[in-house]
């Protein structure tokens, strides 16, 4: 094949195939970034996360009733709520939280040896530990094991110190921490029997996600007090672990059970954990859907443009080929110089396709956070940019070939 | 105008015979611009100036009170209750108003069913209102600090006393009776922005309640602490190191703008003196843009999308002039005859506008249809931009003039290529 | 009416120059018809293009019904083409998709001629052409013969100072060519001044005045002399 014909050819019709190449580069830098996010949606979404993600249900509910306003009420209906709903058919336990793993913000604060010195600073993660108060189960209810120490007993029960006056600062709480919280607020010695800002730490939990949006280690960072929070104006959670499989058919039944208790609260929310997980990431994978959505879109595009650019050489080449085919040339020779033409088209598309690709990975990494482009997810685009360019030549190609070496003779 | 009509039933003429083509290009264009114009939907609602006649002169209040040293600690925006009292004792500003947000459940006291009603809760001072030029529909502001008053909002007077005139009826919270003092007409603040930290495009406030009778009702509150000391309660917090309310002023002047910089400042010294320990002093006063801007409501994903878009719509300009400059050239021949016979080279372009235009609007249309489907399409994946954007006059003359021009940019090369082509050799 | 003096026209490409019409000089003087002929390459087309006003040329003068085109800008030729002009092309060049109206319409349209003004001279000239019923045909419903007689009509309804006929009858059989002949004789006769460029002697010979072009300039004038067939033709 004649690459110098090939290229006088196209620089005949320099706009058109600057346009082409254009689009091709375009729908190249596109697609990579595109396969870069949904990539990484998904990865987020598949991450291991330390806990039984599938066998829980979470429950958020408000009181609507002044009556709750009495924290002894608040926990003895909240007492009543996880007996009922620990007898459901398929529970196999459930407990009160303040809050739940896998979010933004929540009740974090700082978490520092006692005698830390009042000059030093805190790394950034420490002064954000979220902390976790739930009953003696809270951590086994969620299926996270305890590795050192002892998981936290009815009698590390704060919550009784808590709400009586000159109680609450005499008290030493206990606390169970999980092991990267630990290495890190006590980098230099064990950290079980330690005294922190918030308590003795008598266990050390595996860890598990907690924050996913934290970087490295301070994902896991979390602390766990056995202690029930009872102001009426905070969402309560309840978390529900059921038997595998049990998901839907306790879910179901969750709201009437609660209300059965005392009906003047709103339940908020009854959600499967997995679901929340897909909520949480729901404006990376919408993200990554709108970017899917619109590479689709401009390869439809793309192929449209390229097949407009491969008829419009056949036609405008009608006569020169037909002299070909007179000359000689087989109807094979004829495809293969219109499809050697879309292919020298995606090789410099290819090329430019790079700039695009990394141009665009650095527009966007300044609104979002996107990975780099790698060499593997280039090679694919830049074949699939070949296979549907080749797609869209096929039949303008395959036209060639009905064109008889009586073209050339025909005068016009 | 007769030239106009004659080149328009030419147009017709021709997007007809080449049908397909032309549906081709206008459908692959009007996806383009409908994407494009779906985006700049989101992200113009999203950049909308809540308060376009005075966004210069209100102005958030950020108090550098927070007592930590850590580098990693941004100035806060919110305040302690001592605070914000301060704040309010000022004799500077036009208008001040401090809030937080709170939620309860609510129920009209006449009414004869029981069930209550979740509302959204703005415990404020009576500054709010003219701050904010939050209309009256009925009745006004408290008076008193710590009345059993509120006001309500359009939507939550529908809901619970059909829309009538419910200035001087009672509401109950907790089963405690507030009097209603007034009510908002329709009002949406978009976005909301002293709400910008969280949340800025939900709903109008349901309830706005008097700061003191809010805290004394114990409705909730989020708070940022820094020390160990207890708050039990709400109304606990007075006096405490709990930050949880946020300060707007209305500052008219660049005069009283000075003044209220050394206000602040000399806060922030007083407190160390008596015995804060707190950073160089970085007061800082931001009017409603910058605040907006500093909280980042328009969303990242959707500037990245418009990134995206605005490629795809160059894509699919350009793609559109590919195919009509294939279209000029088997048209060729017509134009060079219309050369021949006496049209100017400015008759073409002229047809070729009217052409462009014709293609331009069939592209609005079908651009406004697809854009509404992206709207619908972004909404269901980004649950969050519910209430974020609607297609209004603006973005429909918006939507039509990029068309327009998307079409004029796609048909401009083809036209002056075809325009420019040497007549002899064209009807030999 | 037509006067050239020593015009030239050189055609480059990048590494040749060919001198498509060298020191050509013409006077057509109005109610003549003059035939052009020469060998193919003689540079007929470029004179006929030069003349029409569809190419520029590179020296000399050339004057139109009294206007000097030299230094005359593209909207100005244009108009001269609209008003003066009328071209008859070998192909025809009919725009398919439009009727026998609309094609004729086509250049009144440049002229800014209102509808009445358009229609009574579309109607005229399909008249005078002999196609006045079929206004509404697409040219493909019609024999060669008669699409010449409607590229004919379309030049005349504007009127013009002078035809131009490229090889009018090159596609046509020899009966619809006497036809297409003989309305452009009584065309003649009827005051039209009219330059047609043919290959065919006997064409030539029926036309009163001949002129042969080679190799861009002009030979000879009136090779062939009107006889006495050509008359009863165009009787």
């Amino acid at each position: 094949m004649n690459i110098k014909a090939l290229i006088k050819s196209l620089r005949l019709r320099k706009f058109a195939t600057t346009l082409l190449l254009l689009q091709l580069s375009l729908t190249i830098g596109l697609m990579v970034n595109t396969v870069i996010l949904t990539l990484s949606a998904v990865e987020k979404l598949e991450r291991p996360l330390g806990f039984d993600v599938d066998q829980l249900i979470a429950v958020d509910l408000l009181p609507t009733s002044g009556a709750f306003r009495d924290t002894d009420y608040f926990r003895s209906i909240t007492q009543q709520d996880i007996a009922k709903i620990s007898q459901i058919d398929g529970v196999i336990s459930a407990a009160h939280y303040n809050q739940l793993p896998i979010q933004r913000g929540g009740w974090n604060g700082n978490l520092q040896p006692a005698d830390f010195p009042e000059d030093k600073v805190l790394p950034k993660y420490l002064n954000y530990v979220p902390q976790f108060y739930s009953s003696d189960i809270g951590l086994e209810n969620l299926g996270v094991e305890i590795i050192a120490g002892r998981a936290l007993n009815q009698s590390d029960d704060f919550t009784q110190a808590y709400y009586t006056p000159g109680e609450s600062e005499k008290t030493e709480r206990n606390i169970v921490v999980t092991e990267s919280l630990a290495k890190a607020v006590f980098p230099d010695k064990p950290a079980l029997g330690e005294l922190t800002n918030n308590g003795r730490i008598v266990g050390i939990a595996k860890d598990f996600t907690v924050s996913p949006n934290h970087p490295k280690d301070a994902k896991y960072y979390a602390l766990f007090g056995n202690f029930m929070f009872s102001q009426a104006d905070y969402t309560q959670r309840y978390i529900v672990r059921v038997e595998p499989g049990q998901l839907e058919r306790v879910a179901a039944k969750l709201k009437d059970t609660i209300l059965a208790v005392q009906p003047e609260r709103d339940i908020l929310k009854v959600e499967a954990m997995p679901d929340r997980l897909t909520e949480f990431y729901g404006k990376d994978t919408g993200l990554a859907s709108l970017f899917a959505m619109l590479s689709v879109l401009m390869i439809v595009v793309t192929i449209i443009s390229s097949f407009a650019h491969a008829h419009f050489h056949v036609t405008q080449q009608r006569k020169f080929i037909g002299i070909r085919r007179a000359l000689g040339a087989r109807k094979k020779d004829i495809m293969l110089y219109v499809f050697s033409e879309n292919w020298l088209m995606s090789l410099l598309a290819s090329i430019l396709g790079i700039g695009v690709m990394i141009g665009l990975n650095i527009g966007l990494s300044q609104v979002i956070t996107i990975d780099k482009p790698d060499i593997l997810l280039y090679c694919l685009s830049v074949l699939i940019i070949f296979v549907s360019g080749s797609l869209a030549t096929w039949l303008p190609a395959f036209k060639t070939t009905k064109i008889s070496p009586l073209t050339a003779t025909r005068t016009l | 105008m007769e030239m106009f009509n004659y080149y328009l039933k030419l147009s017709l003429r021709n997007l007809t015979k080449h049908r397909l083509f032309f549906s081709l290009m206008i459908a692959s264009l009007a996806v383009g611009v409908g994407v494009f114009v779906a985006n700049i939907a989101i992200i113009k609602s999203m950049a909308n100036d809540p308060l376009p006649h005075k966004s210069d002169k209100v102005f958030n209040v950020s108090l550098n009170i927070w007592t930590n040293d850590n580098p990693n600690a941004k100035l806060l925006h919110i305040m302690r209750y001592d605070d914000a009292m301060h704040l309010l004792n000022n004799e500077i500003a036009t208008h001040t108003m401090v809030h937080y947000q709170s939620q309860v459940y609510t129920r009209a006291v006449d009414s004869k069913s029981l069930s209550r009603v979740q509302a959204i809760v703005r415990a404020t001072t009576p500054g709010f209102f003219p701050l904010t030029d939050a209309p009256f529909a009925f009745g006004g502001a408290w008076q008193n600090d710590r009345a059993q008053q509120v006001v309500i909002s359009d939507s939550l007077n529908k809901q619970l006393f059909n829309g009538i005139n419910s200035v001087g009826k009672h509401i109950d919270v907790d089963g405690k009776p507030l009097e209603i003092v007034g009510v908002l007409a329709p009002w949406q603040l978009k976005p909301k922005f002293y709400q910008a930290a969280r949340e800025p495009f939900t709903p109008t406030d349901d309830i706005f309640a008097p700061l003191e009778t809010a805290m004394d009702n114990e409705w909730s509150v989020r708070v940022q602490n820094m020390s160990t000391e207890l708050i039990k309660t709400v109304s606990d917090s007075r006096g405490k190191n709990a930050f949880f309310l946020q300060a707007f002023t209305q500052l008219d002047t660049p005069e009283q703008k000075m003044e209220m910089q050394n206000y602040l400042d000399n806060y922030s010294d007083l407190r160390k003196e008596a015995g804060e320990y707190l950073r160089a002093n970085d007061n800082r006063l931001l009017d409603v843009n910058q605040w907006l801007e500093f909280n980042k409501v328009v969303d990242e994903q959707m500037l990245a999308f418009g990134l995206a878009s605005s490629l795809f719509l160059a894509v699919c300009i350009f793609n559109a002039s590919s195919l009509l400059l294939a279209r000029y050239h088997s048209a060729r021949f017509e134009s060079g005859l219309r050369r021949a016979v006496g049209a100017r080279v400015k008759d073409l372009f002229y047809q070729g506008l009217v052409e462009s235009t014709l293609i331009g609007a069939m592209c609005a249309v079908l651009a406004l249809v697809f854009s509404w489907v992206f709207l619908q399409l972004s909404i269901s994946l980004f649950p969050a931009l519910e209430n974020t954007s609607d297609i209004d006059i603006g973005l429909i003359v918006i939507a039509i003039s990029i068309a327009l021009i998307s079409s004029f940019l796609s048909m401009v090369y083809p036209l002056l290529s075809s325009c420019r082509q040497s007549l002899s050799t064209v009807l030999k | 009416m037509l006067k050239m003096n020593n015009i030239s026209r050189i055609y480059r490409s990048d590494t040749i120059q060919t001198h498509a019409l060298r020191d050509f000089s013409l006077e057509v003087k109005a109610g003549e018809f003059v035939a052009v002929t020469g060998p193919s390459g003689s540079g007929k087309s470029t004179f006929l293009n030069v003349a029409g006003l569809l190419d520029g040329f590179d020296q000399g003068s050339y004057e139109l019904d009294g206007v000097n085109i030299q230094g005359l800008n593209d909207d100005q030729l244009s108009k001269l083409r609209n008003e003066k002009i009328g071209f008859i092309f070998q192909n025809y060049n009919l725009i398919p998709d439009f009727n026998l109206f609309d094609n004729i319409d086509m250049p009144l349209r440049y002229r800014g001629f209102d509808a009445k003004e358009r229609k009574r001279r579309i109607t005229h000239a399909l008249e005078q052409v002999g196609l006045a019923s079929r206004a509404d045909y697409l040219p493909s419903q019609l024999s060669g013969g008669q699409q010449q007689r409607v590229a004919i009509a379309r030049a005349l309804a504007g009127e013009p100072k002078i035809l131009l006929a490229d090889e009018p009858t090159g596609n046509l059989d020899s009966l619809m060519a006497r036809q297409v002949m003989e309305l452009l004789h009584k065309l003649n006769e009827q005051g039209s001044t009219i330059i047609m460029v043919t290959h065919d002697p006997d064409q030539a010979r029926s036309i009163s005045r001949n002129v042969q072009v080679i190799d861009g300039q002009i030979t000879d004038h009136s090779i062939y002399a009107p006889t006495n067939e050509a008359i009863e033709v165009s009787a």
